[in-house]
């Protein structure tokens, strides 16, 4: 099996093992720099100009002019909070949907596993799917949802016309698509816990609710971490199902950062505005992630 | 006190129960729904069970240029994965077995990539690819994914890696073979499950893409499925049969692969932090 002399195999042999490693991870690596890194180099950049695409007038370089603009409009700030409240209230509304579904699937004796196929299914499906078929239940004459609250005697809601209501549409339908997700995640943490400490609780005469606070919360800190950060960093990421139910409206009262950036770099054709607001989308998500580690992090 | 353990488990079965109606149900609404007639779709009360059972649906979309959108979706799949796979592979195996230089840092910067957002990326890239005269190219979709994509391949089989025993290329290594035979003859076809599961779910990422398609997108030739899709809503109305019956064909091949991953889900949509 020895390697042929003037083969590659031989030439792994020859070089140090950590520049053959360097060799095996460099095509990727190279291909992360031209894909990602240059592109938000630029990114930056476009942000600092007032981009002209039409006709023959030039980009004239604005510095952080696009940035104040965007700080001092009321829209971007509209957008900022839409996203924050989405994310505190999708993100909650999971993990208390999550945590107690989990609780209560793990007493089953046996957690049947085609149930639990079925129940990892939403998350697989593209959003924009999601959104549409939402959108026909939203629908405020033809859609099931006001037919059912018609039969139980209330009143129809406008799901996505009402400007109250839409923003809660939509949280609505990202908590629908990922609770399960999330009762998943806390659902295996819950089956990897030792049962010693639950047997001295039971011993000592601990009561459920003492159990839960004291035991199992606790226990489950890390699991209960990682669930956060990866609802957290997609819900502010989120588009398409924004997109697809109401864009954004009615005016801008579900307008979220993703959609907000969309329009105004391909409705207004603004792109240095565009690029500024990315690059501030950017930098929130990546200080929620920070935040979101930092808070929750187990005490090691 | 036996009763009240009884009534317990009723209890769970019946929430269990309940839940799986909630989470199932508008995928049943829309499956059903594209097969209904036009107008049995807005008919009050609305039926849970089609009245005729037809297909005009999906002849209508299908003589669109919905296949053609089937068609590239499936492609730039195809290729987007097999390219992060190629790259990524052997990139995985490199940070988990070597550590060169920088190579935590490079890690960590792979991962971080999950945290941006589409839109940072989609600005510079629609005015990238329209200088390079690849706009409105499958090619320039394929290289847009390979963000999101080769990150997540790497990731997830550097995590199946790391379960595969040092042992074995030791052996491999004493019995004479060079560094690139034993990730050749010994790795690879060890981690082949991993390496499939990762492209089922990276496959899958590709095929439900929507905001970098809706941007470097404009005609059939490269339009994916869900941007043609969403454009069953235009502002005049909405075609809901169109939309029913080609968002179950989009549903349909997600639902029976991530069948086959969804041991595997909990592990790909984390960040791996929870051990199995």
């Amino acid at each position: 099996m020895k390697a042929k002399r003037g083969t590659l195999s031989d030439l792994s042999e020859r070089v140090s093992p950590n520049t053959f490693g360097l060799a095996l991870a460099l095509p990727a690596v190279l291909a992360v720099l031209l894909i990602v890194v240059y592109p938000l180099l630029y990114n930056v950049r476009l942000s600092f100009y007032d981009i002209k695409l039409l006709g023959s007038a030039k980009s004239t370089f604005v510095g952080l002019g696009n940035y104040v603009r965007i700080f001092g409009s009321p829209s971007f700030w509209t957008a900022l909070m839409n996203t924050l409240r989405f994310a505190l209230l999708a993100v909650g509304a999971q993990l208390l949907l999550g945590f107690a579904m989990a609780l209560i699937f793990n007493s089953l004796s046996n957690s049947v596993g085609f149930i639990r196929s079925l129940l990892s299914t939403p998350v697989m499906i593209a959003p924009v799917v999601i959104a549409l078929q939402w959108r026909w239940m939203y629908s405020e004459q033809y859609g099931i949802l006001n037919y059912f609250l018609n039969l139980l005697g209330l009143e129809s809601v406008q799901w996505l016309s009402s400007p109250v209501v839409a923003p809660y549409s939509l949280i609505l339908v990202d908590t629908w698509q990922n609770f399960p997700f999330v009762m998943m995640i806390l659902l295996a943490g819950l089956q990897s816990l030792p049962t010693d400490p639950y047997d001295a609780a039971r011993v000592d005469g601990a009561s459920w609710l003492q159990t839960l606070r004291y035991i199992t919360l606790p226990l489950l800190r890390p699991v209960l971490l990682v669930a956060i950060i990866v609802r957290t960093t997609d819900v502010f990421r989120i588009f398409d199902t924004v997109y697809v139910l109401t864009g954004g409206g009615p005016g801008n009262a579900s307008e979220v950062l993703g959609t907000l950036t969309y329009r105004q770099t391909f409705t207004f054709i603004n792109f240095g505005t565009g690029a500024a607001l990315s690059i501030i989308s950017l930098i929130v998500c990546c200080v929620i992630g920070m935040l979101s580690i930092k808070l929750f992090k187990p005490a090691d | 006190m036996a009763l009240r353990r009884r009534f317990a488990k009723g209890a769970v079965i019946l929430l269990t129960l309940a839940m799986l109606v909630v989470v199932l149900f508008p995928f049943y609404w829309t499956i059903t729904s594209s097969f209904k007639e036009y107008v049995e779709m807005f008919s009050s009360p609305p039926t849970l069970i089609p009245k005729t059972f037809t297909g005009e649906n999906y002849s209508k979309v299908m003589q669109g240029t919905f296949p053609k959108a089937l068609t590239n979706s499936l492609f730039i799949a195809a290729v987007s994965t097999t390219i992060a796979l190629a790259l990524g592979v052997p990139a995985a195996y490199a940070f988990s077995r070597y550590s060169f230089r920088c190579s935590k840092a490079l890690f960590f910067v792979i991962l971080a990539i999950r945290m941006f957002p589409a839109v940072s990326f989609m600005v510079p890239m629609y005015l990238m690819f329209r200088t390079l005269g690849l706009y409105n190219t499958r090619l320039a979709l394929i290289v847009s994914y390979l963000t999101f994509q080769l990150p997540f391949v790497i990731w997830m089989v550097e995590g199946f890696l790391e379960s595969i025993p040092r042992e074995l290329e030791e052996a491999g290594r004493i019995d004479g073979c060079s560094r690139l035979g034993v990730f050749r003859r010994i790795i690879v076809p060890l981690a082949l499950p991993g390496i499939s599961v990762a492209a089922v779910f990276s496959a899958i990422m590709s095929w439900n893409e929507f905001p970098y398609a809706l941007v470097l997108s404009s005609t059939a030739v490269a339009k994916t499925a869900p941007v043609s899709i969403a454009e069953t809503i235009t502002s005049y109305q909405i075609a809901w049969g169109e939309m029913t019956a080609s968002g179950t064909m989009m549903i349909i091949p997600v639902l029976l692969f991530s069948l086959y991953v969804q041991k595997h889900m909990v592990k790909a949509l984390t960040a791996g932090a929870i051990k199995g």
